[in-house]
């Protein structure tokens, strides 16, 4: 695969392997190195991917489990977790402006594949199949995972409102 | 039929891609409240996070493909300097290593096989009278190189001086043995005058000499073991 190639068939996933990253390690420099090293490594694979069926989700696996990696480093999770804490410090100050952050906080607290396949699904706008295929589950669990996760985040911003409103 | 198409419907407000219209067919629905408003706000925001890096920054990262070449080793220099280095050696110890022994020394008895520490033995060849008194006061000590008999000392009446005389006796020995034929070997100041005796006295100190010089011989054999890295 040389360089042209490359460009059109891995590199233009940059921005949605970047999203995802940020939604996994909730770390913007984290989340760009990750997706740099991902890069990095399929360039020097490159000569192997030709052989692959679905790139495109041998991508995001791949950036996965190297996100996945890096939150089991000590570091990372005490900061990933320090950074729970100041969303759920925030939350106290709720207001209809900053209701979109604490919707994003929500889906970070979800369950890891919620999170995953809520964010594949509503924000990269994969099908149930493709995410299956990503996730290594049948279709039915990732509705019921889909499902779920709308489901508590949307009791999470009615908490929200409700907690604006009593303030109020 | 209805609800698949509901389905769709929703499928594009969650994708971002439902127009007005479309929601609000999905409100008055109630398959859409306020709070699905507002997680589609926020997936918009999302969708709208973008990394700021460019496929050319990405190539100028990437290290070089290309193979350094690195200037081909001179191993045919360092084998040449070991060559020369070992020939260097061979040589010094062909130049230095003792002669090799006589027959006359290999038959030396096996009695003799040290040399006494303390015993001098002078063997003067058959000189003129005025030579031996030349040579007579001055000894020469001559050390082997073994340990073991380091305090063997084989004392000779051998002087730089007396060499010469040596020569002398050389050119000039056979007439001065047929003009005074009364000894043949002084040892300790007394002269040997019994051919027999002489024979046996002049064996022994060669037997002396090759055993000093067998014993030098092993001492040096480690030599062979050393080896030079380069």
């Amino acid at each position: 695969m040389d360089a042209v190639r490359f460009k059109a068939e891995v590199f233009c996933w940059k921005n949605l392997l970047y999203r995802l990253a940020l939604r996994l390690l909730n770390n913007a420099p984290e989340a760009e190195d990750a997706v740099q090293h991902i890069m990095m490594k399929m360039w020097q694979k490159r000569d192997e991917l030709d052989d692959i069926e679905n790139l495109k989700g041998f991508v995001i696996r791949a950036l996965q489990n190297d996100c996945l990696n890096r939150l089991k480093k000590e570091q990372t999770i005490v900061q990933h977790h320090g950074q729970f804490a100041k969303t759920q410090s925030l939350s106290t100050e709720v207001s209809q402006g900053n209701m979109v952050e604490l919707i994003k906080g929500a889906i970070n607290k979800l369950p890891e594949k919620q999170r995953i396949t809520i964010h594949l699904c509503d924000v990269e706008g994969f099908d149930t199949k493709e995410i299956a295929d990503i996730l290594d589950i049948d279709e039915g669990a990732v509705r019921t995972n889909l499902s779920r996760a709308r489901q508590k985040i949307k009791m999470q911003i009615i908490k929200l409102q409700e907690y604006e409103e009593r303030k109020v | 039929m209805k609800s698949g198409k509901y389905s769709e419907l929703l499928d594009k407000f969650y994708a971002g891609t439902a127009s007005a219209e479309e929601i609000s067919l999905l409100q008055s629905e109630a398959l859409v409240d306020e709070q699905d408003i507002l997680y589609a706000e926020m997936l918009k925001e999302e969708r709208g996070q973008k990394m700021d890096w460019e496929f050319e920054d990405f190539m100028k990262g990437i290290p070089s493909d290309k193979v350094k070449t690195f200037p081909a080793r001179r191993v045919w220099m360092k084998r040449i300097l070991a060559a020369a280095a070992m020939l260097a050696i061979i040589g010094a110890a062909y130049i230095l290593w003792p002669l090799p022994q006589t027959d006359k020394m290999a038959n030396v008895p096996p009695s003799n096989k040290t040399a006494e520490p303390n015993k001098e033995l002078r063997a003067t060849a058959v000189l003129p009278a005025d030579e031996i008194e030349d040579a007579s006061p001055a000894t020469e000590k001559v050390k082997t190189a073994s340990k073991k008999n380091r305090d063997a000392v084989v004392n000779t009446d051998k002087k730089r001086p007396v060499q010469k005389s040596i020569r002398q006796a050389d050119t000039t020995g056979v007439s001065n043995n047929s003009n005074s034929p009364e000894y043949l070997v002084i040892v300790n100041g007394q002269p040997i005058t019994d051919e027999a005796d002489a024979i046996a006295i002049t064996r022994e100190s060669l037997g002396m000499i090759s055993q000093n010089l067998t014993l030098t011989v092993d001492e040096l054999k480690p030599i062979r073991e050393i080896k030079i890295k380069l």
